[in-house]
This record gives structure tokens, C-alpha cells and sequence, in this order.
């Protein structure tokens, strides 16, 4: 028995220990290699291939059924039968030629070895001859010998390759010829199943069941741990974006997107139906796609996503659940939970359109963007960025009426029930409510509120500054003001007002889009009657920038008459249980409570006695009335004397969509904790925040209410959510040239004087037209479907194409002080306060959207010679194309009713560009569709359309003689002068004045 | 362009050879006014003197035209549903639609789809031609004096749309583009006559361009001439 050894340990015990060690170290190495080989994206990528497999399987089978169904492949298919027939038929004789041709085609080789073997014997013996005879050498004779006769040899030998050749030719061609009908038949094949070719090729790569046996091999061992480092089948695919970089603390880096690693047909239309994650991008014509504007290998994905473009897995990538119920479906399907340190997730889908903010902020709609767009619309109409600074409007009006001259519109009984509750008087007002709201509706705050009303509008009152009505004219005999509400409902009707203004009560489901929030550039109507006096209105029609110097209301340079008319249509509409509501008394303890309030932030509490004490009534209101506008921030929208300098009183929203969640005030309030739902919850109720808070009066939330709808709070979120700081690199935002801008510069003029209300521009507007069209059928007794076929051409015009058509100089002019045109339409081109920088802007907007030069392209000066300008005339005559039937020439006016007159010949030559006028003359349809100007040459039989007595029938002449003659038609001492033409026939050009 | 010929002539053919049957029943019948005749105003043409010489006297609106015993005229009628879906041979002869004197002749007019409209101006004055459409394709073409005659084609169903010459505002005409040939258009004296109508049950709607529409259902056998009568009144 061996002696046991002295040991501190028990070895076996030891060894035990060690081998459970080195397997637990062995498994979790195992584990670890395991943990890291099985990744979420792999699974995805195995179901992709499968999913790939299927559909070119399928792609496979149909096409190759579509080539076999057609009548064309089936003819070839049997010709190539038949072809193949007659070749086994036929040219297998040729087998044996074949083989005579090979048989000779060796020979020939031999022989042409032994031709050239010859011929260097032949060069040397030349040479050894030509030696002898020069030098004189005894062997000439020999030398010569041997010459002669490998000279026989070589032409001999030359005679019988010759032959051979022939032969070879000769058989060759036989065979060639018996086999060409075939292979053309072959490529034509070829040609049928291209597509299918491509299509199995690929499947034979992508398909175990289609590979060959190596690759199958090959297949399994390239995606086995660790040896998948070489070139795996399953790998993460992911697009470096250089120009678009990431902030990762204070260091800017490339943004990384790996998405495609798991949605694999996101750029490929042929994935349109498959389920996610595989699915196609909806919007392929924008997105994506190499000749979209957004190639993804440019562009990625998480730049307008947002998320974490590094992340392979479905939450590590940031996905931001949709709704309520598909958070539960991802938190129990893939344990989704939000990611809090990352500062972008993913824009939910309601919102994925405040992506294309950050690189269009510059655009005031962008296209494909509906929902953005109606954001950004609300934004504006509602003046959020009154009160909240936005970049994009840091030069906009203040949306809201001036109340410098308050006193001479309205009285203080209106004045107190309307900051009560603007929409008990006008029911979609955009004036916000103030009080009553969710945190101020508590007993003692009601009855503060009232007496806070009371005291702003004694303020403003005692502030409004004396503003002296023009009188309306008087007539007859007692004198009566003028004004005849018939009638100024048909002013109302047909000059124009319906493009910014309505008179009717919405109803309550009306849906709020760009197109109906034209009509809403200015108030709703309803209750004019009830707000303000006859001749306050009078006086607004006549020169509205007189109350109001920054109004967007133009001036429609209506006649006294006119105006009078219209004023008393307006104010016939009125809300009278609106006025007779009773005004609670002013109640001085509260006045003073409120003022103690104001008084003891600047004093001390004796001080505060005191001056209590010793204010008037009067003083105190109107002291806590100042202190309440400055709290409420009505100054932000309105001009009230005394807050000039004041700033807006709300959180700058220009990079809110960055803001992280966590630095918003939740309060106590029991929603999910994002950007997106906090937004929401204020817009639907701007207090809820102070919900079971103790706060003081004046510490309590003050953003009125706008009483929003649903779908309009997600529009405006997405806007806000667009809001963001991380402007891309200049090098992929859109070109930034000065046409550009020009563009951009000019919509946004267009926007804010809501010029789409009346004109289409860039295809969008003309919300006016069906108010014209009932105009058409109220006034001119128009049937319904006469007046909606009429409306285009008695509607303010389409502005497509304006740069190409009118002259720079022209339209700058025009703009600033517009004149008719156009005698037939009622609706008037109003007169803006337009100053020179929106002059230029608009002008240069028109020139770069039709891509223009600017400031002024070379005016050519037509030169009409004297036959031109004889046969431009008769053009012009009542025998011909009759212009003068229905446009005005200066001073002389056409027959018949304005409906039917076309504008002066005397304006063309300042106002339209030469080679557009051509243009008109050819093709006005094409130009403007529906015009009242009919073709005279048909484009369907164009050099059939001119009369052939006139230059020779030759139309493109015709057209330009009778412009040139058209333009001399102008009172300008710049017009061409005709060259020399009989006496009798040289033009009278009216002497015109506009 | 061959090619469109030789097929449009087989689909011709086709359709001639398919659709013979019982091919004989009429629907006719007379369009009445019932109430109050309105007092409409003569057109002032003052606008040209070429328009104002051709009438002697004053020219009433065609807007409603009635015989003395207010039997109306310009009614079209047609057959809206019943028909078996087919297509139906274009007639060769074209639609004319003559300016004369300033006014439309006649002032409602329908076409089948495909058949050519032949206008003519024999006026000697500027007229134009501006079909407001909105299915087909829009055109506003001058008829110039030395232009007397042009034919256009409308190649898509479209109900009643008008005609206007916005050198003569008063002038309109309403024209019917339709699939068949089963329509009418009420005579001076109220009547309309629908011919060769196959047998079977019909929806028929009566148009007029002021007083809108009215509908009445209808069955005939082979061989019948069944009556329907409508009657218009100011709402």
C-alpha cells in the first residue's frame, strides 16, 4: 500500500475541482461564442432569404411561362425544332466534310511549314548567287543551279497552298451555311429568355436546393461560427453617411445606418407586400430609390427617422411605438422598452413628417409633406410664434388686430365679453381663450378672472388714442348716409372678399386644410354688427392701413358709394344676445386684492398700504390691467400702446424638437413621458400641467386655449417635433443658389398675404373660385354646371408661367399700384402695402420660378418691315383673326358688355414679353387652360390653321407679324416704327391713359 | 393609323353582325311645361351688328322654348340604365351644329362617342368655338370668318356640357356625348321619338338645362311603340 502523501490539499478532490472549473469555463466560453453568434438580424436575414428564394422562384416560374405563353416564342420554339431537325438531318453529312476539312486543314499546315522553310532556303541561295557574280567566283554556274530550282520548288509549292485553301474555303462554307439558320434561331432564344436567365442564375446562388454540390458545401461552412469572419452569407449591411454627422459628446462623427441589415426590401419595389421588416419604403419615387431626391446611399435613414442607425437590434435601434396598443404588442414580441439616454428616437409613424423639417425649413409647403404642412399652416394662422420666437417666422406680423385707436371700433361691454369667451361671439375665431380654462375654474378664480377682464379693458380703453371716423357721404333730401345693403352684398359677393374672409357659421365638423384655411386669412364676418359701427367699417373698406398700418387687409380702392354699400351689407349681421349679456360689476375688493397683488412684487407691504389707499378706482384697474397684459402676453399679438419694447412671453420653440422629454414638466399628470405626448397634452389643454398644483395667480400656466382639434394638434406636434438644432451639412441640403432663395423668399411673401386666395400658384390656391362660381349663378343667372365650366375665366388668374410672360419692370409696378386688366372680372386686384423689399422679392420670385433671367432679359424690339407690318394688320382686321371684337385698343373699347372684353393691346408692349406673346398667339390653351381666348391656330392641324392669302399660308409668320403689328399698338414713343408704309395705312396709335 | 382603321371597321362589322335581334321597339312621347310661363328677356346683340342684322325681330333666349301649348323643346332624353353592355356602331354621318345668326342650331345637341361634329359659321363674323368639357378634352377654337366649317370628335362619355362663344356671351349650346345611340331631343312641338329600342327594361331621364332632371322607368317588347310623357315646372 503506497504511503499517502503529505499533502495540505486532497488531490482528487483538487482535480475534481479543476475539471468542473475548466467545463464551467469551457461552457461559458461555448456560451459566449454562442451569445455572440446568435443575433436578432440573423433571424431576420434567414427569413429574408427564404422570402428571396420564394419570390424569385416564383419570378422565375412566371416569366419563364409568360416567354413560353407567348405566340411569338411558341413559332420560335418550333422553328428551332425544326431547325434542329434539318441540322441533325442535313448538315450530319457534313460530318464527313468536317473531317476532310480537319484532314486538310493539317496538310495545309505541313505545307505552308515547308513554303516558308523553302523560302529562307531560297533567301540564302539569292544571296550565296548574287556573292558569286559580284565577287566572280568560279561556282557561279552551281550557285545558280540551286537557285533556279528551289525557285521552281517555291512556285510550286505557292500553286498547290493556293489550291488547298480554296478547297478549305470552300467546305467550310457548306457547313457554315448549314448551321447558320440554327445558331440565328439560337440567339433569338436567347434573347426570349434573357430575363428568366438572369433569374436563374440568381437562384442557383441564393437556393440550396438549385446549387451545386460545392456550394452547398461552401454555404454551410462560411456562416459557422468564427470562420464567418471571411465572407459570411448573413452579415450586417449598413450605409456611412459622411455629410451627415452625429453628435456624440462634443464630437461630431459619421452617422452609421445599419437598418438595412433587418429591413432588407426597403428599396426594392418587389418587397411591397411582405410583412415587416422586410416591407418596401411606401414612397420609392421620393425616397430611396438611386434617381430619387433621397438615394439611400446619400441619405440613410435614421436623418428623417430619426433613432439609433448604429443599433442591430429592434431596441437597441430606438423604434418609438405608434400607439398604446402597439407599445403592449412590442413589449411582450421583442421586449421593447424605451431607450432614455438617447436623445433622438425614432419619430412615431403619426409623426415621421417632421423629419423633412430640418433640411426644408426654408420652404413654406413641402411637397409630400401634407400633415407638416398643415403644422406649419396652424402655426401661423393661430400666431404661435407671436408669443413663442420660431426662426421661420422671426419677421412675421403679429397676427392679432391693433388696439392702438380700440375705442373708435368697438365699445367696452363687447370688449369685456369678448376676452371672456371670443368664441361665444364667433365660434372658430382665431383669438384663444384666456380665462375659465382648466386651472382657473375654481369659484374664486372665476370671479378673479372677471374682474382681471375688467381691468385690461379699462386699460385699454383709457390707452386707446383718439381715431376720427370719416363720415359716410350723405344724399337726398332729409340727407340719409349712403348705403344700400342690396347692393353691398353684391359688392361683397364679386369683388373679392370671399378669397380671405367667410359670413357663415362653420359647421362643426368642418375639416381644416391648407386649401379651407385660405378662406380663414381673414375673421370670419359673422356678428360685424354687433362689434363695430357702419362707419367704423366704412372707414376700414376705405383705407385700412389708417386703423391698422401693419394690417394684412388690402385696399380694394372701392368708391365712397361702394364702400358705403358694402358696410351696410356687413354690419346687417349681428349677434345681439351677445351684447345683451349683463357685465358682472366691477368689485373693488378684488381690484384691490388683484393690485396688492401687482404692487407688493415692487414695495413693501406698508408702502403697498399706502398707495392702495390713495389710487382711484380708475387707476387701480387700470394699473392691474397694464400688469395683466404683460402677464398674459396679449401684447405679443396685438399693438397696445405701452408695450413696444416688450418681448414675447413664451418658450422659443426653434430647436423644441430637440428638447429632451426629461426637462419638460410632467406634473402630475399620468401620461407617457415623451415629446410627442406632453406637446399634445398642452395644445388640447394648455393648463392641464398645473393640475392639483398650489400655485398663486399670477404663477399659474397662461397659454390660452385654442381649442384645437385632434388631427390639428398631430399636425402641429410634428411640426414642433420638426423643430430640431441638427441641421445636416449644407452639402446635402437642397442647391442653395439664389434662385433658391428667390423661391423660397417669395412663397413666403405669397403665404403671409395669402395671394393663393385668390390666384393659383404653383398649382395650388384659387380659393375663391366657387365663391365666383355662386357669384355666376346668384348674379349673372348662371345654372350651376354653366357657372362651375365658366368659373376659370372669370376667376383671378392662374399665375402659371407669370415670369415668362410679363416684364420684370412691369409686374414691380403693377404690384405696387395695380391697374385693370382684365375688364371682365369683377374680383379686383387689391392694392397692397407692399414695401420695396416685397416688390422685389416678388418680382424676383416670379422670374426664378419660371427660370427667368433677372432683373430684365434683353427686350427685343420687334422689327416689322413694311409688307409685316400690311399683312400683321389685315391679321388684326374684323376679315380676319377680328382682335378688336373683344380687346380693348387704348381708348377705344370693344361692342357688347365687359363679360365679354379682353385686355388693351395698349398694355403689351410695357407689360408682356415679346416672345411670349408669340407663344399666346399660338397655343393660349396650352398656356392657360380654359381662357376665354380662343386658338387660332388649331395645334391638331397647325400648318392648315392660318389663312393662305396671308404670307404665303406660312403660320410661324403670320403669328409674328401679327405681334409685331399688336405691339405698335402701344401709346409708347419706344414703339418700332414701321418701316416705310403707305401713308393712308400708317398706325393711329390711341393716345391711352390708365 | 392603318392599323386603327382596319380595326375600328372589324369592330363595325362585328358589332352590326352581333347585335341584330328584335331591334323594333319605339319609345316616343311629348315633353309639357306646367305652370307659369316666365317673361324672358330678348337678347340685346347689340354687341355686333353683323348678329343684330340677321333677325328681323327680336330674338327671345333659347334657355326655354315653348309652342303655344307650352309644349317644351331642347328636352334630351335618353336611356341611362337597362342597356346591355356592348358597343354600339358610331354612326358614319356627322352632328352638325350650325352658328347662325348668332344663336346655336340646334341648341341641344347629342352625339355618340367617336361620331364627328361638324360646326359651321356661316355668320361672316368672329365666332369661337369653346367646348367647357371636363371629361373630354377641353378646346376653345376662333372661327374666323374664312374658317366657315371645322369637325371635331369626342372620344369619352360625358353628359351635358356646354358650348359657349365668349365673343357673343349669350351665345350657348349644350352638347351630349354618349355610349348608344338611344336618345332625343324634344322637337318644337314637345315630341321625341327613341327608334329600334331591343327589348327590355329601361330607367329613361329627361334633361332639361334650367329645370333639371326627371326619370321614369319604362319595359317594351319586340315590335312595341310604347308612350312616355314628361312634364317640366319651374321649382
Amino acid at each position: 500500500m503506497p504511503e499517502p502523501q503529505e499533502r495540505h490539499y486532497n488531490i482528487n478532490k483538487l482535480n475534481l475541482l479543476f475539471a468542473v472549473a475548466s467545463i464551467t469555463l469551457l461552457g461559458c466560453l461555448v456560451w459566449m461564442f454562442q451569445n455572440d453568434f446568435d443575433r436578432e438580424w440573423k433571424g431576420y436575414q434567414a427569413r429574408f432569404r427564404d422570402l428571396e428564394i420564394e419570390k424569385t422562384r416564383v419570378a422565375y416560374d412566371l416569366e419563364t411561362h409568360r416567354v413560353e405563353a407567348q405566340a411569338d416564342y411558341q413559332t420560335l420554339e418550333s422553328d428551332l425544332k425544326t431547325a434542329q431537325i434539318n441540322f441533325q438531318a442535313q448538315c450530319s453529312k457534313f460530318d464527313d466534310v468536317k473531317k476532310e476539312i480537319s484532314a486538310k486543314e493539317t496538310e495545309h499546315q505541313i505545307l505552308d511549314q515547308r513554303y516558308r522553310v523553302t523560302k529562307a532556303e531560297l533567301d540564302a541561295a539569292k544571296f550565296d548567287y548574287e556573292d558569286a557574280i559580284g565577287k566572280g567566283k568560279s561556282d557561279v554556274s552551281k550557285v545558280q543551279k540551286h537557285y533556279e530550282l528551289l525557285q521552281g520548288q517555291i512556285g510550286e509549292l505557292k500553286k498547290f497552298l493556293d489550291a488547298n485553301q480554296e478547297i478549305l474555303t470552300a467546305k467550310q462554307g457548306i457547313v457554315d451555311d448549314c448551321a447558320s439558320q440554327l445558331k440565328a434561331l439560337e440567339r433569338k432564344e436567347h434573347e426570349f429568355s434573357r430575363q428568366s436567365d438572369v433569374l436563374l442564375r440568381k437562384l442557383k446562388k441564393i437556393d440550396p436546393n438549385e446549387m451545386d454540390f460545392t456550394n452547398q458545401i461552401g454555404g454551410l461552412v462560411r456562416d459557422l461560427p468564427v470562420i464567418d469572419f471571411a465572407n459570411p452569407k448573413y452579415k450586417i449591411e449598413q450605409v456611412v453617411l459622411k455629410d451627415i454627422t452625429e453628435d456624440v459628446n462634443y464630437m461630431q462623427v459619421p452617422r452609421v445606418d445599419r437598418c438595412t441589415t433587418c429591413h432588407l426590401g426597403i428599396a426594392n419595389p418587389e418587397y411591397k407586400d411582405a410583412s415587416q421588416p422586410f416591407t418596401t419604403h411606401p414612397n420609392l419615387e421620393l425616397f430611396l430609390a438611386k434617381d430619387s431626391a433621397h438615394p439611400l446611399e446619400e441619405f440613410g435613414c435614421t436623418v428623417c427617422h430619426g433613432g439609433r442607425g448604429r443599433g442591430t437590434d429592434f431596441v437597441s435601434a430606438v423604434h418609438t411605438p405608434s400607439s398604446e396598443e402597439q407599445k403592449k404588442e412590442w413589449e411582450a414580441k421583442y421586449h421593447w422598452h424605451e431607450i432614455h439616454h438617447w436623445e433622438q428616437p425614432m419619430l412615431a409613424k403619426p409623426f415621421v413628417q417632421a423629419g423633412c423639417f430640418k433640411c426644408h425649413s426654408d420652404a413654406s409647403t413641402i411637397k409630400g409633406a401634407e400633415k407638416l404642412n398643415l403644422g406649419l399652416k396652424l402655426i401661423e394662422k393661430s400666431g404661435c410664434y407671436a408669443c413663442h420666437l420660431i426662426d421661420k417666422y422671426k419677421d412675421w406680423p403679429k397676427p392679432g388686430p391693433d388696439l392702438t385707436h380700440l375705442a373708435a371700433k368697438t365699445t367696452k361691454q363687447w370688449a369685456y365679453h369678448w376676452i371672456e369667451d371670443p368664441k361665444s361671439f364667433r365660434h372658430n375665431t382665431w383669438m384663444p381663450s384666456f380665462f375659465n380654462q382648466s386651472n382657473t375654474s375654481d369659484e374664486h378664480s372665476k370671479i378673479r378672472g372677471e374682474q382681471e377682464i375688467h381691468a385690461i379693458v379699462q386699460y385699454l380703453f383709457s390707452q386707446s388714442e383718439p381715431f376720427a371716423l370719416d363720415k359716410i357721404p350723405q344724399v337726398g333730401n332729409p340727407p340719409n348716409p349712403l348705403g344700400n345693403p342690396e347692393k353691398g352684398k353684391e359688392i361683397v359677393s364679386s369683388v373679392g372678399c370671399f378669397a380671405c374672409h367667410q359670413i357663415e357659421p362653420q359647421p362643426s365638423d368642418t375639416k381644416r386644410d391648407r386649401q379651407s384655411l385660405l378662406r380663414e386669412q381673414g375673421p370670419n364676418l359673422i356678428g360685424l354688427g354687433s362689434k363695430t359701427s357702419v362707419e367704423w367699417v366704412y372707414q376700414w373698406l376705405k383705407d385700412p392701413n389708417r386703423y391698422h398700418p401693419e394690417t394684412k387687409m388690402p385696399n380694394l380702392r372701392l368708391s365712397d358709394q361702394e364702400a358705403a354699400d358694402a358696410a351696410a351689407f356687413l354690419v346687417q349681421d349681428n349677434n345681439l344676445s351677445f351684447n345683451k349679456n349683463p357685465v358682472p360689476p366691477v368689485d373693488e375688493k378684488i381690484v384691490d386684492e388683484i393690485t396688492k397683488g401687482f404692487l407688493s412684487k415692487i414695495m413693501t407691504q406698508s408702502q403697498v398700504s399706502a398707495k392702495l389707499a390713495q389710487m382711484p378706482l380708475e387707476e387701480k384697474l387700470s394699473f392691474s390691467g397694464q400688469k395683466l397684459i404683460a402677464q398674459y402676453g396679449c401684447y405679443s399679438c396685438h399693438n397696445i400702446k405701452g408695450f413696444e419694447n416688450y418681448k414675447p412671453i413664451g418658450t422659443e420653440l426653434t430647436e423644441e424638437g430637440s428638447k429632451a422629454a426629461d426637462r419638460l414638466d410632467f406634473g402630475f399628470i399620468d401620461i407617457e413621458h415623451s415629446k410627442q405626448e406632453w406637446f399634445a397634452q398642452k395644445l388640447k389643454d394648455p393648463r392641464i400641467f398645473d393640475h392639483s398644483k398650489i400655485k398663486a395667480p399670477d404663477e399659474k400656466l397662461r397659454m390660452p386655449n385654442f381649442q384645437f382639434k385632434d388631427e390639428e394638434i398631430e399636425a402641429i406636434v410634428t411640426a414642433i417635433l420638426g423643430f430640431v438644432k441638427d441641421k445636416p451639412a449644407s452639402t446635402i441640403l437642397p442647391q442653395q443658389t439664389p434662385e433658391h432663395r428667390y423661391v423660397m423668399e417669395g412663397e413666403a411673401i405669397i403665404r403671409q398675404f395669402n395671394c393663393q386666395g385668390c390666384h393659383i400658384i404653383e398649382g395650388e390656391g384659387g380659393a375663391i373660385r366657387p365663391e365666383v362660381a355662386k357669384w355666376l349663378q346668384d348674379y349673372q343667372g348662371r345654372s350651376e354646371t354653366e357657372a362651375n365650366a365658366m368659373v376659370a375665366s372669370f376667376s383671378p388668374p392662374n399665375l402659371a408661367g407669370e415670369g415668362k410672360k410679363v416684364q420684370a419692370q412691369w409686374l414691380f409696378g403693377f404690384l405696387h399700384q395695380p391697374t385693370t386688366i382684365r375688364p371682365w372680372l369683377k374680383t379686383r386686384m387689391p392694392t397692397y402695402h407692399f414695401n420695396a423689399n416685397h416688390l422685389n422679392a416678388l418680382v424676383k420670385y416670379f422670374s426664378a420660378l419660371d427660370k427667368e433671367e433677372f432683373p430684365f432679359a434683353d427686350q427685343v424690339e420687334p422689327q416689322a418691315s413694311g409688307e409685316e407690318y400690311e399683312e400683321g394688320k389685315k391679321l388684326f382686321s374684323q376679315d380676319y383673326f377680328s382682335c378688336g371684337s373683344c380687346h380693348i385698343i387704348g381708348e377705344k373699347m370693344p361692342s357688347g358688355t365687359p363679360e365679354k372684353w379682353a385686355p388693351d393691346f395698349a398694355l403689351a408692349f410695357k407689360r408682356l414679353k415679346p416672345e411670349w406673346i408669340k407663344q399666346w398667339i399660338k397655343n393660349p390653351q396650352a398656356l392657360s387652360p380654359g381662357t376665354k381666348m380662343p386658338t387660332f391656330f388649331d395645334p391638331e392641324s397647325f400648318d392648315a390653321a392660318g389663312p393662305e392669302d396671308v404670307l404665303n399660308g406660312d403660320e410661324n409668320l403670320q403669328i409674328k407679324a401679327l405681334r409685331d403689328y399688336i405691339l405698335t399698338l402701344s401709346n409708347n414713343q419706344s414703339a418700332p416704327k414701321p418701316a416705310p408704309a403707305p401713308a393712308s395705312a400708317a398706325p393711329q396709335p390711341p393716345a391711352t391713359s390708365q | 393609323m392603318k392599323k386603327f382603321n382596319t380595326s375600328t371597321c372589324s369592330l363595325i362589322i362585328s358589332v352590326i353582325l352581333l347585335g341584330v335581334p328584335a331591334y323594333a321597339a319605339t319609345i316616343k312621347g311629348v315633353v309639357s311645361y306646367e305652370g307659369e310661363v316666365p317673361n324672358l328677356k330678348p337678347i340685346d346683340m347689340g354687341a355686333d351688328a353683323i348678329c343684330l342684322s340677321k333677325h328681323g325681330s327680336a330674338v327671345m333666349p333659347q334657355i326655354l322654348v315653348l309652342d303655344e301649348n307650352k309644349k317644351m323643346a331642347n328636352v334630351l332624353v335618353q336611356i341611362v340604365s337597362g342597356l346591355p353592355k356592348q358597343e354600339y356602331p358610331v354612326p358614319t354621318e356627322p352632328v352638325v351644329l350650325t352658328q347662325e345668326g348668332c344663336q346655336y342650331h340646334p341648341h341641344v345637341v347629342g352625339v355618340q362617342v367617336g361620331q364627328t361634329v361638324k360646326v359651321l359659321n356661316p355668320d361672316g363674323t368672329l365666332h369661337n368655338v369653346h367646348a367647357l368639357c371636363k371629361v373630354n378634352a377641353e378646346f376653345n377654337l376662333a372661327m374666323p370668318k374664312f374658317r366657315t366649317e371645322m369637325t371635331k370628335v369626342f372620344d369619352k362619355v360625358e353628359t351635358m356640357f356646354p358650348i359657349k362663344c365668349d365673343v357673343h356671351p349669350w351665345m350657348a349650346g349644350w352638347v351630349a356625348v354618349l355610349a348608344h345611340p338611344y336618345f332625343n331631343v324634344s322637337q318644337t312641338n314637345g315630341a321625341f321619338e327613341i327608334a329600334n329600342v331591343p327589348a327590355g327594361t329601361y330607367e329613361l331621364e329627361a334633361w332639361h338645362e334650367k329645370l333639371g332632371t326627371q326619370k321614369a322607368s319604362v319595359t317594351v317588347t319586340a315590335d312595341e311603340t310604347k308612350e312616355v310623357n314628361f312634364t317640366f315646372s319651374r321649382p
